[in-house]
Order: structure tokens, then sequence, then C-alpha cells
């Protein structure tokens, strides 16, 4: 059961998915969890290396659930060659790579989009609006920024920097879609991109690996390298 | 190299093809380079993970080259105000918007107006 949670935890099921799942599956299997109910684990503690203590199914999905699942990728952006790839925290309890798990691009994508805006001739002092907008095809779509801030205009380089969204939103209304997608092709992305404005928060996914290779290129004076 | 050291596969090198010019690489690393000291990514520059790998990369001789090369220049060349308040142009643009507008509307007057702040900028300079 624990594995299958795990599972499904590191498939992007939220812990509170999770939670009523558990909660499902007692009801089924009659076991009633608000009575705690406990079962007898084998756990190591500082004080005794193999103590046995007892867990309730809850307690134990909570534990699963506080552990963070991290990977982390190393690439030399000069030659594309693996430095490091750490696919997981434990293989043996999560086995799932994280380096190439699909995850949405969320503003991992905004230097792409900027990488485009340059090639078109903005320049890093230019200024893009700060204003709100809305739009109308877009289910009345009002993108915002994180800190709920508008108005005024940020200059390109600090709308970046700052992971600014609606000037970002702006840049798009400027950009040509088509030389966009060209990019985006070019710098290796597997999955194509996708329609609408919404793209640029970020809503397609990719894995860590396509996503360190593109970026190599930034690093690279241009050139994009393959793993 | 397997875990015992012993080759199992060697690349050919080979030509990479540029998918951005030279100067839109350097400003764009000058851009992320502000992004990690003073922007979303500053505080990752306290945490202990990366102090560990930029110690480790540092002990690489082709990483130390990479970075002194010319593609990473500093941010310090991005010289203007991060922020300014809307200019006369936006304001009279503002008085005219809809608050509501749509992708296509959106796209067209992105184009007008480069064109008409491109023409105010010629007569009254930036």
């Amino acid at each position: 059961m624990q594995r299958y949670f795990n599972q499904l935890y590191a498939k992007g099921k939220s812990r509170r998915n999770l939670v009523q799942l558990a909660q499902k599956i007692a009801k089924r299997k009659q076991i009633d969890l608000t009575d705690e109910t406990v079962k007898a684990r084998s756990l190591f503690t500082w004080e005794n290396s193999d103590s046995s203590m007892e867990v309730s199914v809850e307690d134990s999905l909570l534990h699963t659930l506080k552990q963070l699942h991290a990977g982390l990728l190393g690439v030399n952006p000069q030659n594309g060659a693996i430095l490091t790839w750490i696919g997981g925290i434990d293989f043996s309890h999560y086995p799932y790579d994280q380096v190439l798990a699909k995850r949405q691009l969320a503003s991992t994508f905004k230097p792409i989009l900027y990488a485009e805006a340059l090639r078109s001739g903005r320049k890093p002092c230019d200024y893009i609006s700060n204003e709100n907008i809305v739009l109308s095809d877009y289910d009345n779509w009002s993108p915002q920024n994180y800190d709920g801030s508008s108005g005024g205009s940020y200059s390109f380089a600090a709308a970046l920097a700052n992971s600014k969204n609606l000037p970002t939103v702006h840049l798009y209304f400027e950009t040509q879609q088509e030389r966009l997608k060209q990019l985006w092709n070019d710098l290796g992305f597997i999955d194509p991109l996708h329609e609408g404005p919404s793209v640029i928060l970020g809503t397609n996914s990719v894995s860590m690996l396509e996503l360190a290779i593109a970026c190599s290129s930034f690093a690279n004076g241009g050139k994009v390298v393959d793993s | 190299m397997d875990a015992d050291g012993i080759e199992i596969y060697r690349k050919s090198p080979k030509a990479f093809p540029y998918v951005l010019e030279k100067t839109v690489s350097t400003q764009l690393n000058q851009i992320l380079q502000k992004a990690i000291q003073e922007g979303t990514g500053a505080s990752i520059r306290s945490t202990p993970l990366v102090a560990l790998c930029l110690k480790e990369a540092q002990r690489e001789v082709q990483f130390k080259r990479s970075m002194n090369s010319a593609y990473f220049a500093s941010s310090a060349s991005i010289d203007c105000e991060d922020f300014r308040d809307a200019d006369l142009i936006d304001k009279v643009f503002k008085i005219f918007k809809r608050k509501e507008t749509n992708l296509e509307d959106e796209r067209k007057k992105a184009k007008k107006k480069k064109k008409v702040k491109g023409f105010f900028k010629s007569i009254f300079g930036n």
C-alpha cells in the first residue's frame, strides 16, 4: 500500500487527494481511521536502532509525504556532458527518476520568451508595461504578478530577473508566434509548444533534462548541445 | 564510466548548431545573473547545496574557464532603472484603453504602440 501511495505521489497526486484516497480505501477495507487504527512497524530511532512501534495508517502516509522528492542534474553547457544525475532520494523506496519526469515549466519558460524578444531586437533596458490586462477570449483571464503589483513599467531585464507575469504577457503579444515556436523546437524540446497566452506562464510539461539542455545554449554563446 | 571507473561510452565530438546569436546569449546571461544576484533567485545563493556545487565546480578546470569566458558577462553592464512609473504616453494610452481585451486586439495594439512610441522617441528622445 505504501509503495502504491509513493507511486501516486511521485506522479503528482496532491497530499489532499492521497489522504482522501487513503480514507476511501480504509472505508472499503473497514479500517476505522478515526479510531487511529494502528499497526506494528519496525522503525529506526536514535535510541534504539531496531525499535518496534505502533503507527496509524495516516501517520505512515503523513511521514511519506513529508519527505522531499527531489532530483539534481548537472550538465556541462559546452559539450552536453552529464556531470551529475540524481534521480531521487532513494531508489529502493522511490524508483522514479525525477530528471526524466515531466513537470510544468512554470516561470522557467520566461527566459525562452525573452530570448526570442532579444532576437527580435528588444534590448535589456527597454521598458515593458506592467498594466493589468483581461483577456475576454480566454474566460476573462487576468494574469497577475506573484506579489499582486501592477502599473508602471519594468525594464526588460528587471521583468525577467524578478519573474514578473504582467510584463511577460505584454511581451508575448509583441512576439511572433512562429518564431517563438521555431526557437522552442531549435532548443530541443520534444513536445510542441502549446497555443495561447497561458503558455507564457509555463503550461508546457518538459523534463529536467530537456530544460537543462535548452538552457545550456544561454551559457554557451547560443549553441545548443545534446546529451 | 561505470562504478569501477571503466569507460563504457565515449561520445564523438561534434559541432553544435547555433540557435541564438552570441549577443543574445550574452544579454540573456547578464539578465539571468541579475536574477541570481538580486531577483527571484537571490535566496538560492544562501543554500548549502548551491554553495557546495559551486565549490566543487570551481575545482573543474573547464568550468572555471567557461566562467571566465565572454559569455559570462557581468550583470553590472545592464545600466537602467528596474521600474518606472507610467509616462505621459502610457497615461494617454490608458485613458482610451478598455479593461477587457482579446488576444488579436492586443497583438495589433502592441504593434501600433511600438510604432507610435518610436515616433515620439525620435522627436523627444527617451
